[in-house]
């Protein structure tokens, strides 16, 4: 049997998911995390119910992009159940979307989630009541302490056998509500929706019948506490949302992440450096007694133990850090905090601050935050910022590798950022004019709250199982071919383009076959920088070209699949011609 | 033309209102991108909403209904006829 979770956005359906499966998904304190379909397994009494979360949808009679496969998902035949998940602190907007469900006239049942939180801010909720207008069973449910799972488990192992019944709700006079506006019940083809006007149309009206309706209900079901207290975490919220103090918290919040990734990176490095030295020692010695004296065992006796070095002591700690730090971001409401708060700068690009959420995930990882550009208004919108994150963010790899690069060659780091803020924002700028479309910004702003250690917890985990999977493997590989390449005495060979590069972008040969590798995978071709020997100006040009250039694989692959083989030929083309621009001017300005 | 009101009839409009006062929607102008997100919201006539916040350098507004902070562009916030309450 299928269950769908269909909810308005930032509810907790995702949550909910992971309680009643176990699956592994990323939750977040800000609405539209989850922008695709998500799947998982329920077992209730050996019977297999297959869950679905979808994307949160305030209402599905109004035709939006992001909002079309959860009211697939909701009509579908295949769908048994539909589980409305329902913000128990929001419930007269949510139930607006409820009875939108309850007139499809399927098996629904409604889940007040986060009941916990309303308890504790001394609101009451009368499910049993909202169940008889409803027509249908109201479960009160915390994702987070579990409770209402062992309830609804019940509903679900009886439904198995007698199946479920579809709603009947109450259609109660003094529900009905004497709407100003005539016409609610139009089907979109009376008079009014038929003029040509720029006047609202009908399906909208009963959108609004609906809110009224949802409104006169939940105030029938609540008992709101007699006094307001307000809680130390409202008047934090206060603080951030005004918007003089707010942008100083919010900065100096930037700014200490900032500081603690350096700081933490730099410490980390050296310790983990010096553990290391020991085990590099004995695996090259290994290596050396297993593989008899000459070409191969040159290669793999040094490329084996620096592969291993350089992730762990330069790329993990960065990873680790930044996703401890973004979903620490996440959970409490800080990021969409700032999307706020960036509007107007979001505006000087052509995006609007929504931008501000899949630009800040590139630190984590890129595949995830083209992803996340599903949330952006529009296709010119999406390709803006596809392209401004694919050539223009680091990642928290990259970042490592860089700040490794900087550190070894002492590169200008303020050069390198400085030459970043200046391609983000000359880019935004030509990308504004030919791509953005005019869109008016709604954003609805999550509660703050404090974020739950054991979501952090799994978020982190999720987030570094890249590392084990993808960076470690790939890392050790290329520091073989590296090796193979250095051994080899390809790059002696090289020498010839010596000249063509050095007047052309100031850097040697060698250097420059690191800024070629940044088509395979950005963050590996600090490797091929780290076994030459450059002078700080060298350095600090070839940083500058491989952090603004071509997005790796995976995401190349991301960006093909959200945005087409064409949007991946422009930025490619783009990435390139960046990187070579940023690279002849770094050299005709930079002081030699 | 200068910020302000677009209806002279209906006198104000969201744009216009100050942090801390509380406004009752008297309509929302149609045709417009980020309307439909509104109408989803639940924003509607007859519904009363709190100004909480105006970021500076005409950036977004940030109202309150019921539980909900929602920040709507300034643009857009022009287009919703208020009055106070």
């Amino acid at each position: 049997m299928r269950i769908a979770l269909i909810g308005q956005p930032n509810v907790g359906k995702s949550s909910v998911l992971t309680r009643l499966t176990g699956a592994q998904v990323v939750v977040s304190n800000y609405p539209g995390t989850s922008v695709e379909l998500l799947q998982a397994e329920m077992r209730v009494a050996g019977h297999r119910f297959e869950v679905v979360d979808t994307p949160g949808v305030y209402s599905l009679a109004l035709a939006q992009a992001e909002e079309t496969i959860s009211r697939k998902i909701a009509i579908a035949a295949d769908t048994d159940l539909i589980i409305n998940v329902v913000d128990a602190a929001n419930l007269a907007r949510n139930l607006a979307l409820t009875l939108e469900l309850i007139e499809l006239d399927k098996p629904i049942l409604v889940l007040l989630n986060q009941i916990d939180r309303v308890r504790g801010s001394g609101m009451m909720i009368d499910h049993h009541e909202l169940a008889r207008i409803l027509g249908c069973p109201v479960f009160q449910f915390s994702a987070n302490t579990g409770e209402g799972v062992v309830e609804l488990t019940e509903y679900l192992h009886a439904g198995i056998t007698k199946g479920f019944a579809p709603p009947h709700p109450i259609r109660e006079a003094r529900l009905q509500v004497m709407f100003f506006l005539a016409g609610s019940t139009c089907d979109g083809d009376c008079a009014k929706c038929l003029k040509e006007s720029e006047e609202i149309s009908c399906p909208e009206e009963a959108v609004w019948a609906r809110h009224e309706r949802a409104r006169i209900i939940a105030d029938r079901v609540t008992k709101m506490p007699q006094e307001n207290q307000v809680q130390w975490l409202c008047r934090v919220e206060r603080m951030i949302d005004n918007p003089f103090w707010g942008s100083f918290i919010l900065l100096g919040i930037v700014f200490a992440s900032f500081m603690a990734l350096i700081t933490f990176a730099g410490w980390i490095e050296g310790l983990i450096g010096a553990a290391f030295g020991p085990i590099q020692n004995l695996l090259a010695d290994l290596i050396s007694m297993v593989i008899p004296p000459g070409f191969w065992n040159e290669v793999l006796s040094k490329g084996i133990p620096e592969g291993m070095l350089v992730p762990f002591a330069l790329v993990m700690p960065s990873m680790l850090l930044v996703a401890l730090l973004m979903s620490l971001l996440e959970d409490t409401g800080l990021l969409a905090r700032y999307a706020v708060a960036l509007e107007r700068l979001g505006g000087l690009i052509g995006v609007s601050g929504q931008a501000v959420i899949p630009l800040a995930l590139v630190f984590g990882c890129r595949v995830p935050a083209v992803i996340a550009t599903r949330v952006l208004p529009g296709v010119g919108q999406r390709f803006i910022i596809i392209t401004l994150l694919s050539i223009v963010i680091p990642c928290a790899a990259t970042l490592g590798m860089i700040s490794a690069v900087i550190a070894a060659f002492k590169a200008s780091l303020g050069v390198v950022a400085m030459t970043m803020l200046a391609v983000f924002v000359i880019m935004g700028r030509l990308l504004k004019h030919m791509f953005a479309e005019k869109t008016e910004f709604v954003y609805e702003l999550p509660p703050l709250r404090l974020p739950l250690a054991k979501n952090i917890w799994a978020k982190i985990r999720i987030r570094f199982g890249g590392f084990f999977a993808e960076v470690l493997p790939m890392l050790v590989v290329m520091s073989i071919a590296v090796r193979v390449i250095i051994s080899s005495g390809i790059l002696v060979r090289l020498h010839a383009l010596d000249s063509v590069t050095r007047s052309l972008l100031g850097i040697p040969a060698e250097a420059f076959v690191a800024v070629l590798i940044t088509v395979v995978q950005r963050y590996l071709a600090p490797l091929v920088l780290l076994n030459l020997s450059l002078d700080p100006r060298e350095a600090t040009i070839a940083v500058a070209m491989i952090v603004l250039s071509l997005p790796c694989l995976p995401v190349s692959v991301m960006i093909v699949r959200e945005a087409g083989g064409k949007a991946l030929a422009q930025i490619m083309a783009m990435g390139l011609a960046v990187s070579f621009t940023v690279g002849a001017l770094l050299n005709l300005l930079l002081p030699h | 033309m200068p910020e302000g009101n677009d209806n002279p009839n209906k006198g104000l409009t969201l744009n216009t209102i100050t942090p801390g006062e509380k406004v009752k929607i008297i309509g929302i102008a149609g045709g417009w991108t980020g309307h439909e997100r509104l109408t989803g919201l639940g924003f509607r006539p007859g519904l009363i909403i709190e100004m909480v916040a105006v970021h500076p350098f005409k950036g977004p507004m940030v109202v309150r209904m019921d539980n909900t902070q929602i920040a709507i562009g300034r643009g857009l916030a022009r287009k919703v006829i208020v009055e106070r309450v």
